[in-house]
């Protein structure tokens, strides 16, 4: 027994981030008060003082540094035909948080604080559509 | 303020299927549960707490338990916090019977993951995840974890074989637990070349997917002793919290939520040196690392050191955990495994376990939701 579960997207105000993948752009969001950058990006800063004061769009470098990584012998039901997977954590360039990604890399160049850049499938429209490469 | 006492505990075997609606494994605990003690009658539980975790086939479920028990019309809700569901339930069972509101609460948490195939279960609690980010790239909850011991193992040279030593003591302590799902000794190179989950977690570093329920019941003090002759003192309790995301936190090698939850119930408690303070500890194991991750942040050891102190969790050990054998040995119910936690230091300090710690007479419990977002501590004494 089961049933089909389907629904519908609705990215509220990080809809930005979500349209520049298409076009190739990375965005973030800074907060005025606190300057921190956040990519997962975010419509309000939530750090102490701030009182989720609203934040501003900004575009990234595609850049940055692995801060850690796995490779998966199991996903879940859609990334299944594609195992194994090296998933990261790569903390772009100048922002205060790190976005969870693929990494296309053979499994002995991966390390720690390894520099990378973002790149994006074509017609990007999800994170599934971005990946991150090893760069020297 | 009256204090607030444990009175009661109740908990099925746990197992990879057992033939039972979820409503009837409640019944079956509570039946274990009411088996020791005395004057107290099913209709003076005047508030129903309760935990599960899977929602995907049932809804409401916490409705069929309380209507199965005969519990109507009385107070009953369920609370939900992730893996952390059951001990936040505890928490507040706790805070009720404190507050004056309860006299008596009966904790229940049940989960039948049987109901699904492996992959089917991995993909639902993996949709704990944000599902517009890290579940979207294919993550799963283990690879979360995966990439925290990875850090670690960058930041503090720790290997495979040491998170295995975890794997290896906790199985085996659950041999001897007539309850537990694992029958089977193992060795650290059995869990070496098991198979990869997400690397560098294989499928013996990671807990086991379960059926099963654990009951508690709790009372004030004054009520406790018309209840019971061997009442267990709540004498601290804390939770903390961390980002949902990992990619989120400013720390990624531990964990800071539970570090927040410590203070608070050791504060409670007049805890200031855990080692020495406390007798035995169950810690939620959803992954070996883990509990090698927590035992600093317990302040069992310093940052870093957490394998240092491996060999003393061992039964006879300076600090035995995970006794019941745990998430990766007892089994891993999701809603009722922090309330079995629970309800094994219950049994330590009574002297019931069937893994005794000789004269145990204080013990904690952790229990974890998320990878780290939600995180509570107790600490149970005489």
């Amino acid at each position: 027994m089961g049933f089909l579960l389907e629904y519908r997207d609705d990215w509220g105000m990080i809809r930005p981030f979500f349209e520049g993948l298409s076009e190739g752009r990375l965005y973030g969001t800074r907060c005025p008060l606190c300057e921190k950058i956040y990519c997962p990006p975010r419509a309000h800063c939530p750090s102490t003082g701030c009182n989720l004061s609203q934040t501003e769009w900004v575009e990234l470098e595609p850049k940055g540094v692995l801060e850690s990584y796995t490779i998966l012998g199991l996903s879940t039901q859609g990334h299944i035909d594609e195992l194994p997977l090296i998933l990261g954590l790569v903390r772009v360039n100048g922002c205060s948080t790190c976005l969870m990604m693929r990494v296309e890399a053979e499994r002995d160049e991966l390390s720690c604080g390894a520099r990378v850049e973002v790149r994006f499938r074509e017609d990007a429209k999800r994170m599934r559509d971005l990946y991150a490469v090893l760069i020297g | 303020m009256s204090d607030v006492a444990i009175v009661a505990a109740g908990a099925t075997r746990f197992d990879e299927r057992i033939p039972r609606r979820a409503e009837e494994l409640v019944a079956e605990a509570l039946l274990e549960a009411f088996d020791g003690v005395k004057g107290l009658s099913l209709n003076e539980i005047d508030t129903l707490v309760t935990s599960y975790f899977i929602d995907a086939r049932q809804v409401a479920e916490e409705w069929i338990i309380q209507d199965y028990i005969g519990h109507i019309p009385r107070a009953a809700f369920r609370v939900e916090n992730g893996g952390g569901s059951g001990a936040s339930a505890f928490y507040t069972a706790y805070s009720l019977i404190k507050g004056g509101l309860s006299d008596v609460v009966l904790v229940a948490g049940w989960e039948k993951m049987s109901l699904y195939r492996t992959l089917m279960a991995n993909e639902l609690i993996a949709r704990g995840l944000d599902v517009d980010f890290d579940f979207d790239v294919g993550a799963i909850y283990t690879a979360c974890y995966a990439m925290m011991a990875v850090r670690r193992m960058h930041v503090y040279g720790e290997r495979e074989e040491d998170f295995a030593r975890i794997a290896v003591k906790n199985r085996n302590n659950a041999l001897k637990n007539p309850k537990g799902q694992w029958k089977r000794r193992i060795t650290v190179e059995d869990v070496l070349e098991s198979r990869l989950i997400a690397y560098p977690l294989k499928v013996l570093d990671c807990s086991l997917i379960s059926d099963g329920a654990a009951v508690l019941i709790l009372s004030s003090v004054e009520r406790a002793k018309e209840i019971t002759d061997d009442p267990v003192i709540v004498e601290g309790i804390g939770i903390g919290t961390d980002t949902m995301r990992l990619g989120d936190r400013a720390e990624i090698t531990n964990f800071p939520a539970c570090r927040v939850a410590a203070r608070r119930a050791y504060r409670m408690a007049g805890i200031d040196d855990p080692v020495r303070d406390l007798d035995c500890a169950e810690i939620y194991d959803s992954f070996d690392t883990v509990e090698l991750q927590t035992y600093e942040d317990l302040g069992f050891v310093k940052k870093g050191k957490g394998v240092e102190f491996i060999e003393e969790t061992e039964i006879g050990g300076r600090l035995p955990v995970n006794m019941s054998g745990g998430l990766e040995g007892m089994g891993h119910p999701i809603g009722a495994s922090p309330i079995a936690e629970i309800a094994e230091i219950f049994w330590q300090l009574r002297g019931e376990s069937c893994n005794q710690v000789d004269g145990a007479e204080r013990g904690l419990v952790h229990s974890h939701g998320g990878a780290g977002t939600a995180v509570v501590v107790s600490v149970l004494g005489r």
